[in-house]
């Protein structure tokens, strides 16, 4: 029998790998009789799919390079393309 | 086949998205300008060899995201203390000796409701932006890079994917109390 202790760490495993059946099976087991490890796991889906969205809402944000970074970039590429022109 | 345009434009047309890719992976203001500047100077000495199979944007952030990975591949080397560590009091907290949770799970209402909204990720960007950097690291490459166990041991530098699940499992007890804290309990 599966402790809470085992069973967090095998549910997160079971985001990153293909758990073999056998602890599968255990694990469901573990969860049908204890509460908060199903919300646990849940809460992991959760996060999951909340960390999957910050990459798109990151690009959609408003976080700009400082006017002191773009000036340097702009300096250093005309320096870098110099010689090719 | 697409061609490039002029190097002087890319600035103005592509600076701020590179910049939010990179600030998202390496959670460092300072560090993502460098990126950016070094995926420049990276593109126009490779200005020869584009194809034209992809846009000038996405052929851009594969330059970005190579750059970020020798980065990191860098940064990990370096690395001589070890991370087992961190969090390793986080299960003794949470469980008692028989391995029993110490601590109420209550569930978090209606998630497609707050998937929808900005809060939740809000809080997890705070509660990600807490991690030490090489949790954080490896939170992004697995959760939004999509990289495989294997890659992301050798990325950074980790002896076995056994000892990376470990250290995700941990650090997503440590965004889940998070995340309870400071977002779930003040709805």
């Amino acid at each position: 029998m599966l402790t809470c202790r085992e069973a967090t760490e095998l549910a997160s495993k079971t985001l990153d790998m293909k758990v073999p059946l056998r602890q599968r099976m255990a694990l469901r087991l573990h969860l049908l009789m204890c509460r908060r490890c199903r919300n646990y796991l849940a809460q992991l889906y959760i996060m999951e799919r909340a960390a999957r969205q910050l990459a798109s809402s990151a690009m959609n944000g408003t976080q700009r390079l400082s006017p002191e970074a773009r000036e340097r970039i702009r300096e250093r590429i005309k320096k870098a393309g110099e010689p090719a022109e | 086949m697409s061609q490039l345009s002029h190097p002087d434009t890319w600035l103005d047309r592509y600076g701020n998205t590179l910049y939010r890719h990179a600030l998202l992976r390496l959670n460092n203001p300072a560090l993502a300008e460098e990126m950016v500047q070094e995926t420049f100077l990276a593109a126009l000495q490779a200005r020869s060899s584009f194809a034209g199979k992809s846009s000038e944007k996405s052929w851009l952030i594969g330059i970005l995201k190579h750059k970020i990975v020798d980065h990191l591949r860098k940064v990990s080397r370096e690395q001589t203390a070890d991370y087992r560590g961190y969090l390793e009091d986080l299960p003794a907290q949470n469980f008692d000796e028989l391995g029993r949770w110490r601590i109420d799970i209550s569930a978090w209402s209606d998630p497609d409701r707050a998937l929808q909204g900005e809060q939740l990720r809000k809080v997890l960007e705070m509660c990600l932006s807490r991690l030490p950097e090489r949790f954080y690291h490896m939170f992004i490459l697995k959760e939004i890079d999509g990289l495989k166990s294997t890659e992301i041991c050798k990325i950074l530098n980790i002896s076995t994917t056994n000892n990376l699940w470990v250290m995700l499992s941990r650090t997503r007890m440590q965004l889940r109390r998070c995340l309870d804290i400071h977002w779930f309990n003040k709805k």
